[in-house]
């Protein structure tokens, strides 16, 4: 696995795409103007409502879907298998280089936002809310992360069609929105209310029900991407 | 003689559609065995069930003399391919495509890449991305990651493809000097009989789906050595009559004018038979058969390309 996560690093050598995801995705957080009336805690959350809870998901929905879709339309995919790797060990690889980019981003996110409410508020003000907003911006990258999952199993359904995924990406980051009109169990079962929930100061949502939804979103997802690579015919 | 690869009956259905019908195909040890068909014929479709791309529905695979499921493990590193076109990364180099695979293969030469490319006469270290290099570069690139885990097989779905009649014949001289003075067994396919008939040593025809022969390019030579073309003026006539005095060997190939392949008989007496039959004999001729026309022939017909 090791060795594919390596190969995989090699191929990504001069990448634009990836390139382009990695500035958008950090730019953005600090460049954005948040209104500064509210305290360090409500303006990270306003900060995450459009990094953490929107574009995020959609960029690393461009990163799964090229790193997946590009081996099929470069047909290095089969050289890849034949070389030969195990097809999870081949599927194993992108996702995990996948997680890779998205805990780098949160990490930059997390980074940009600690020197943001420095220069914000004040240094007193970060060490305050520091453990707060570490766990706020870290759960709400990982459990995106999670119930993004799906994403992985278009990506190889799809080959080598590209917007499919990308639309997919679009739609439940848009339900995570769509999750901020529901409450309690409505908004615990969905996955992608659940995301949002669990990160709403003061959100009604049943917890246990939330992240068992999130955790069985991704089982599905990340199982069935691993089904069908399995079986797929190349 | 052993066999690195063997398919009992092997099937492969799409849906309704059969795109392999029960092959049988045998390739001996250190031999070129050539997969001679016409685009669509399912050469592609058998390697890939070879390599484990795409499933069998029914019949079996054994290389090196071990089934293959099961035992995916220890056969595949001993084999290198080229399934289709040569695909590789179009934003890294040569090089930096075959250290890619290198990495992924594990346990290979230092030097492997190095010498894999000047196998194929492919700079080493050189600055071109892939996105750029000509048809022929790409396919000697796809014949140096084949190589370069010095695999005991040869897997290859026409590697000829895009050259330049110099850039072919040189890859065949470099696969004939594999077979014969390292002993690796290659399979190849191509839908050029010329170039079959040139490098392979055993040649299996494969056309829609259907095997319909596999032998030796020396017994095929041997066994198509000669047919007699025959201009008649009734051609059922001609038909009935040959089919008592030759047999089936035959085949009318126009509205007045059929083959007689194989047959012991000589050209002047086939003549007589005709003539005696009330046939007339407007032109008689004894020719050489070529691969081609035996392809045609079994094929029932149609040509190789």
């Amino acid at each position: 696995m090791l060795r594919a996560i390596v190969a995989e690093q090699m191929k990504l050598k001069g990448n634009r795409l990836l390139f382009l995801c990695s500035a958008i995705a950090l730019t953005l957080p600090a460049i954005l103007v948040v209104n500064v009336e509210a305290d360090a805690i409500g303006w990270v959350y306003r900060l995450q409502f459009l990094c953490q809870f929107f574009l995020y998901p959609i960029l690393s929905s461009f990163v799964i879907t090229f790193l997946i879709q590009k081996e099929y339309a470069d047909q290095t995919i089969i050289n890849s298998l034949t070389a030969p790797v195990a097809r999870m060990t081949f599927l194993g690889a992108k996702l995990a280089v996948w997680l890779i980019w998205y805990l780098l981003i949160t990490f930059g996110f997390w980074v940009i936002v600690s020197v943001r409410i420095t220069l914000v508020f004040d240094v007193e003000t970060l060490l305050e809310s520091w453990g707060t907003i570490t766990a706020m911006i870290l759960k709400t990258g990982i459990l995106y992360f999670c119930a993004m999952s799906p994403i992985a199993w278009i990506a190889v359904m799809q080959r080598k069609m590209f917007y499919l995924s990308l639309l997919a990406a679009f739609l439940m980051s848009s339900a995570g929105f769509a999750g901020l009109l529901t409450h309690g169990m409505m908004g615990s079962i969905v996955p992608w209310f659940a995301v949002m929930l669990l990160n709403m100061p003061n959100g009604d949502v049943v917890a246990s029900v939330a992240y068992a939804s999130i955790g069985t979103c991704s089982a599905v997802g990340f199982g069935l991407a691993a089904c069908s690579f399995q079986m797929q015919e190349l | 003689m052993d066999l690195a690869i063997e398919t009992n009956m092997l099937s492969k259905r799409y849906g309704r559609q059969t795109a392999i019908n029960r092959a049988s195909i045998h390739v001996k040890t250190g031999r070129i065995y050539g997969l001679l068909g016409r685009n669509g014929a399912g050469k592609t479709t058998i390697m890939k069930m070879m390599l484990g791309l795409a499933s069998p529905t029914a019949g079996e695979i054994q290389m090196f003399g071990k089934k293959l499921v099961g035992n995916q493990k220890e056969i595949y590193p001993r084999i290198g391919s080229i399934v289709e076109v040569p695909g590789f990364y179009p934003n890294l180099t040569g090089t930096e495509n075959l250290k890619v695979f290198a990495k992924l293969r594990g346990m290979i030469k230092k030097d492997a890449v190095k010498e894999a490319l000047e196998k194929v006469n492919l700079p080493y270290n050189d600055k071109k991305k892939f996105a750029a290099y000509s048809l022929g570069m790409k396919q000697r690139l796809g014949i140096a990651n084949a190589i370069l885990n010095d695999p005991e097989l040869l897997i290859l779905d026409e590697p000829t493809n895009g050259l330049d009649p110099i850039g072919i014949a040189e890859v065949r001289a470099y696969l004939r000097k594999l077979s014969g003075s390292y002993g690796k067994t290659i399979l190849i396919s191509s839908h050029i009989l010329s170039e079959i008939a040139l490098m392979a040593d055993d040649v299996g025809i494969i056309h829609e789906g259907v095997l319909l022969e596999e032998s030796s390019i020396a017994e095929l030579n041997k066994r198509n050595e000669k047919y007699v073309s025959v201009e008649v003026s009734d051609v059922s006539l001609a038909a009935r009559v040959l089919e008592k005095s030759v047999g089936q060997n035959f085949e009318v190939v126009s509205e007045n004018a059929l083959r007689i392949y194989g047959s012991r008989r000589s050209v002047s007496d086939i003549n007589r038979v005709l003539v005696e039959a009330g046939v007339e004999v407007s032109e008689l001729i004894a020719h050489r058969a070529n691969l081609e026309d035996y392809f045609k022939r079994i094929t029932g017909g149609v040509g190789i390309a």
